[in-house]
C-alpha cells in the first residue's frame, strides 16, 4: 500500500508507531525530523496516490481540536472535529481532499493522549458536545493498524455527555468488536446506492460489506449514524435510494439508529476544478452545476431541494414518525 | 511544430541526424515539423532559452524535454522513462510548484536539482522527493505551463547519481543514449492520429465548430457512461429541419444535454409555466441566472391603458407562493 513510510524521530518508539511499521513490512522506512519538512512541501498530483502513496507518522502540533463549520451535525449541540490523520486510502471522485492538501500522501498522528487532553477543554457536562473524527480522513479504514480507538473508548466512558463520531466508508469494524457499545460513541457510515458506490467510491468497501458491518454493530448494540451524502443525481434517484433505504433498515435495529444526515453533492469551487481535472469523464460532471451564494458549486436550488425533500419524505416512512433526519449544509 | 529541448548537444545528436535539422539561430535548429533547442545545463539556462523560443515561435504546439538523468532510488538503469511529474529543489529546499506531463501512461517522477549530485548524502536527501534527478526538466515544464502547451519529458537513466558518477563516461556514451531517446520518441508517436479518428466518429450532414466537436464528444462519453443513446427518430427530425447544418448541430447538442440531465429540462419547463402570464403579454422576465433566489425582474413597455390592464392581469395570474415553493423543490 505504501512505498515509503516517513517517521518522525520523536514518535519512532511509540507503540502506535511500532504497530504501524509491523503492518507494512515491505515499505521502505525513513526517519525524519518533522513531517512538515516533507509532507506537502511540493505539489504532488492527487491521482499519484494510485501507484505512489507514502505514509507519514508524526506528532500533531498546534491546535488539535477545531470548531466544526455551521450546519455540521445535529442542531442544539456543539460540534468539533479533531485531527488525527490527513488524507485517505480511498478515492472518491467527489472527495474534497483531492484539492485540499498539496499531496495525497497520508499522515497519521499518534499523539492521541494530547488530543484527548485537549478535548477536556471543550467538554461541558451540561452541554452536548460532539467530537468528529474523519474530517480529513476515514476514521476506520486503517484502524486495525492505527489501533487508537480503544483508548478513546475509556475516555468517552468517563465523559458520557461528550459524543464521539467515527465516520467511515469502510467495513473495517473488527477493531471495534472487542469494545463494548457505549451510547455516546456513534459509528457513522456514508452510504450511496450500489451503482453510485461502484461508479464514484473507488477502493471503498462495497455497499453490501458496509451494510453487513452496520448489521453486526447494530446487533451488538452500537449506536449507528447514517450519512446519505453526497446524493448524486440520476434520473431514477428516488427508486435507487428507496431500494437502499429498504436494505439499510432491514439491517439496523431502530433503537440503535442515532441520526441520519442527508446532503446533495457540493464542492468548494477549487475542488470542483480538481474533479474536472482528475475525472474529466465522470458521470458526476454530467449534471449542470451553479456557483451558489456561499461560493460552493452545487445543483441549482430547486433541483437540490427537490432531491432532499423526496429523499427525506421517503426516509420518514421507515422511521415510524421519528424525525432523526437533518439536512447537511443546507439552510 | 514540436519543440525538442536538450541540455547538451551530444544528447541531441541522433535527432539531428534523423530529422535533418538546419540551424536557425544560436543553438536552435529546425525542419518542417520540429524545432530543436540546446538549452545548456541548469534550471536558469533551460528556462530562459525555452522562454525565448516559445515567445518568438507561437507555432510551437508541444514541448519535449529529453536527455540523461541520474538514479536516486532503485530505477532500472539503461532505460528510457516517460516522466509523470517534475519537482525542483534549489539545494536548500524543495520548490513548491510541480508540473505534470501530458503523458497519461507515465509513472515515474523526476526532481530537477540546481546542482550536479556528486555524493550519497545529497542523493539520499533528494530521494525523499523523487527517484530520478536531472537539472532542467522542471524549468521546461514551467515555461510550457506558462504558454499552456502540452509538455513531455523522456529521460534516459544513465547511472546512479552519487560520488561514482563518471561524467566522462557519460559524455563518451552520449550518442548511444541519444539513439535510445530517439527510438523511444519515435515509438511514442507511432499511435493513431486522433484528429482523423475524431472526424470519422462525427455524424454526417452536420457542421461542427471545434468547440461543438469537443462538446459532442463529451456528451457522447457521458451518454455512454449513463447507458443512453440518442433516439434515431429524434436525429432524423433534426436532419429534416430547414436550418443550417451548424444550427442542426446546436439542436443535436441540446437534445444530448436533455438526455443527460432531464431535471434541467423539467425545471426550465416549470419556470416557463410560472412566467407565462408575463411572457404571453410580451414582457421580458429575467430570473436569477443560477436559480438560487426567486427574485424576478420584469420589463414591460406601457404605451396605453390596455398595456396597463394586460400587465395587471399578468400580475394577478402570477402565483408568487407557488413560485417560491418551486425554489424549495416542490414541483
Amino acid at each position: 500500500m505504501f512505498q515509503t513510510i516517513y517517521i518522525e524521530h520523536e514518535v519512532e518508539s511509540l507503540p502506535y508507531t511500532q504497530n504501524i511499521i509491523q503492518h507494512f513490512k515491505n515499505a521502505q522506512i525513513k526517519t525524519i525530523d518533522k513531517v512538515e519538512d516533507y509532507w506537502g512541501r511540493v505539489k504532488k498530483p492527487y491521482l499519484q496516490k494510485r501507484d505512489n502513496l507514502n505514509l507519514y507518522v508524526g506528532r500533531k502540533k498546534g491546535q488539535l481540536i477545531k470548531k466544526a463549520p455551521d450546519a455540521y451535525g445535529t442542531k442544539n449541540a456543539e460540534h468539533y472535529y479533531f485531527i488525527h490523520a490527513y488524507n485517505c486510502i480511498y478515492e472518491c471522485e467527489y472527495c474534497y481532499l483531492q484539492g485540499y492538501f498539496h499531496t495525497p500522501d497520508i499522515v497519521l498522528y499518534v499523539n492521541h493522549e494530547e488530543i484527548r487532553n485537549e478535548m477536556l477543554q471543550f467538554i461541558d457536562e451540561d452541554k452536548e458536545v460532539w467530537f468528529h473524527a474523519g474530517e480529513f480522513s476515514d476514521s476506520l479504514a486503517l484502524s486495525h493498524i492505527t489501533n487508537e480507538w480503544r483508548d478513546y473508548w475509556l475516555f468517552f466512558q468517563n465523559h458520557p455527555k461528550a459524543k464521539l463520531e467515527l465516520r467511515t466508508k469502510s467495513s473495517n469494524i473488527k477493531p471495534l468488536l472487542d469494545l463494548p457499545p457505549i451510547s455516546n460513541i456513534i459509528i457513522t457510515f456514508s452510504l450511496s446506492p450500489e451503482q453510485e458506490v461502484k461508479k464514484f467510491d473507488h477502493k471503498t468497501a462495497s455497499l453490501k460489506a458496509r451494510l453487513k458491518a452496520i448489521q453486526e454493530l447494530s446487533q451488538r448494540g452500537f449506536q449507528i449514524g447514517l450519512h446519505f451524502d453526497p446524493v448524486i443525481y440520476s434520473e431514477d434517484y428516488l427508486a435507487r435510494y428507496r431500494l437502499l433505504f429498504q436494505d439499510v433498515f432491514q439491517n439496523l435495529e431502530e433503537e440503535n439508529l442515532n441520526y441520519i444526515s442527508l446532503g446533495v453533492v457540493r464542492f468548494p469551487e477549487k475542488i470542483y476544478h480538481q474533479v474536472q481535472k482528475n475525472y474529466p469523464q465522470s458521470q458526476l460532471l454530467a449534471q449542470e452545476f451553479i456557483v451558489s451564494k456561499d461560493g460552493k458549486v452545487r445543483y441549482p436550488k430547486p433541483m437540490r431541494m427537490k432531491i432532499l425533500n423526496d429523499l427525506k419524505k421517503e426516509l420518514l416512512t421507515f422511521l415510524n414518525g421519528q424525525n432523526k433526519v437533518y439536512l447537511c449544509m443546507e439552510d | 511544430m514540436k519543440l525538442l529541448t536538450f541540455a547538451h548537444r551530444a544528447e541531441a545528436q541522433a535527432f539531428h541526424d534523423k530529422f535533418d535539422l538546419k540551424s536557425c539561430g544560436e543553438n536552435l535548429f529546425l525542419n518542417q515539423d520540429f524545432m530543436l533547442l540546446v538549452t545548456g545545463e541548469g534550471l536558469f539556462e533551460a528556462m530562459s532559452e525555452c522562454m525565448k523560443v516559445l515567445t518568438l515561435h507561437p507555432e510551437i504546439s508541444e514541448v519535449y524535454n529529453l536527455g540523461i538523468v541520474g538514479n536516486l532510488g532503485s530505477q532500472k538503469l539503461d532505460e528510457v522513462a516517460s516522466i509523470r511529474s517534475v519537482y525542483a529543489h534549489d539545494s536548500s529546499s524543495p520548490l513548491f510548484k510541480s508540473f505534470t506531463t501530458s503523458d497519461p501512461s507515465a509513472s515515474i517522477d523526476l526532481l530537477s536539482f540546481s546542482q550536479r549530485v556528486k555524493d550519497s548524502q545529497t542523493k539520499e536527501k533528494l530521494a525523499l522527493f523523487a527517484p530520478l534527478v536531472d537539472r532542467e526538466a522542471w524549468a521546461i515544464g514551467f515555461v510550457a505551463n506558462r504558454f499552456k502547451r502540452p509538455f513531455y519529458v523522456f529521460k534516459y537513466i544513465s547511472d546512479d547519481a552519487d560520488e561514482n558518477t563518471q561524467c566522462h563516461f557519460i559524455k563518451d556514451s552520449a550518442f548511444l543514449y541519444s539513439q535510445k531517446l530517439l527510438s523511444f520518441f519515435l515509438n511514442f508517436h507511432s499511435g493513431p492520429q486522433n484528429e482523423e479518428e475524431e472526424e470519422r466518429q462525427l455524424p454526417e450532414g452536420l457542421y461542427f465548430t471545434r468547440a461543438q466537436k469537443l462538446l459532442y464528444f463529451k456528451y457522447q462519453n457521458l451518454l455512454e457512461t449513463l447507458g443512453k443513446e440518442i433516439p434515431s427518430e429524434e436525429i432524423k427530425k433534426i436532419m429534416l429541419l430547414d436550418i443550417t447544418p451548424k444550427q442542426k448541430t446546436g439542436q443535436l447538442l441540446n437534445l444530448m444535454k436533455e438526455l443527460i440531465n432531464p431535471m434541467t429540462s423539467i425545471m426550465q419547463e416549470e419556470l416557463g409555466k410560472f412566467l407565462k402570464p408575463f411572457t404571453q403579454i410580451g414582457a421580458q422576465v429575467k430570473t436569477d441566472n443560477e436559480l438560487e433566489s426567486s427574485e424576478l425582474l420584469i420589463q414591460y413597455k406601457i404605451r396605453n391603458q390596455s398595456d396597463i390592464d394586460r400587465l395587471k392581469r399578468g400580475l394577478e395570474l402570477f402565483d408568487i407562493k407557488q413560485f417560491e415553493r418551486f425554489f424549495e423543490g416542490e414541483f
